[in-house]
């Protein structure tokens, strides 16, 4: 079949980063790209950009396998979520006109920091 | 509260226009300011995901940034993981699962510090080296 790689060790870290991928996904529900860009960065020397936007491409039909079994068990509000995704559609036109103007460098700092808060406070037992 | 969730949604929106990830601002403020269950935060993050990247996934295809075998390799396995990771989460009680979350987050978040400081000491060295 000369639709797979030939190489039997991309092949493995191809279908275990996927798999990871995939556990992280339906777990959490967020993070997807945290493993696949690296996995296709480091071990198999996809650029950058490319790693970014095939990440995209695996983590679509994931999230939609996942949210599929929050749906079937009753965890997603409908109605909510169209605001989100409405709201959260016409945001991302605005990052990405954004990102021509501003380097994320720093705001990814910002975002780290806002992240490891919030986990923290997310450990503690909810009142 | 429909003016908070616009809100969250609007800065989550840019963050992932960014290429930053949005979910990550996106499931802790769901949680956190709208007393949402963990469950529904997750799975908020992960429906609203779709019609938000089908535009970036689309531009990027254009751009030829997406390598479709690849992408088809890891789907594969990524779907088999999901079905699993998603079937999990649903076993498992939203308090427990909150901290499994924040758990992750503190990790994520530790390591994009990590990278960042990395990257300024890898610049300091570049720029002595130019000076001499």
């Amino acid at each position: 079949m000369s639709f797979l790689p030939t190489n039997r060790r991309t092949l493995i870290i191809l279908l275990l980063a996927g798999v990871a991928t995939g556990l992280v996904n339906g777990l959490v529900g967020i993070g997807g790209g945290t493993i696949v860009i690296p996995a296709l960065v480091f071990f198999l020397g996809v650029a950058q950009h490319q790693a970014h936007g095939t990440s995209l491409a695996v983590i679509l039909p994931t999230s939609l396998t996942s949210a599929l079994i929050y749906w079937y068990h009753g965890h997603l509000p409908i109605s909510l979520t169209f605001i989100v995704a409405l709201t959260g559609m016409v945001g991302a036109y605005i990052g990405a006109r954004l990102m021509n103007l501003i380097s994320p460098k720093n705001l990814r700092l910002l975002l780290g920091l806002f992240m490891i808060v919030a986990g923290v406070r997310m450990l503690w037992p909810s009142s | 509260m429909a003016i908070i969730l616009a809100l969250i949604g609007l800065l989550a929106g840019i963050l992932s226009g960014l290429a930053l990830g949005g979910g990550t601002l996106l499931v802790p403020s769901l949680v956190i300011l709208m007393e949402l269950t963990q469950h529904q935060a997750q799975a908020i993050a992960l429906a609203a995901f779709l019609p938000i990247s089908t535009v970036a996934i689309v531009t990027h295809y254009k751009n030829g940034n997406v390598k479709p075998r690849l992408a088809l390799l890891l789907a594969s396995g990524a779907i088999a993981g999901a079905l699993v990771g998603a079937t999990l989460a649903a076993h498992i009680p939203a308090p427990l699962l909150r901290k499994i979350f924040g758990l992750f987050l503190v990790f994520m978040g530790s390591y994009e510090v990590y990278n960042h400081r990395k990257a300024i000491s890898k610049r300091k060295v570049q720029k002595e080296r130019k000076k001499e």
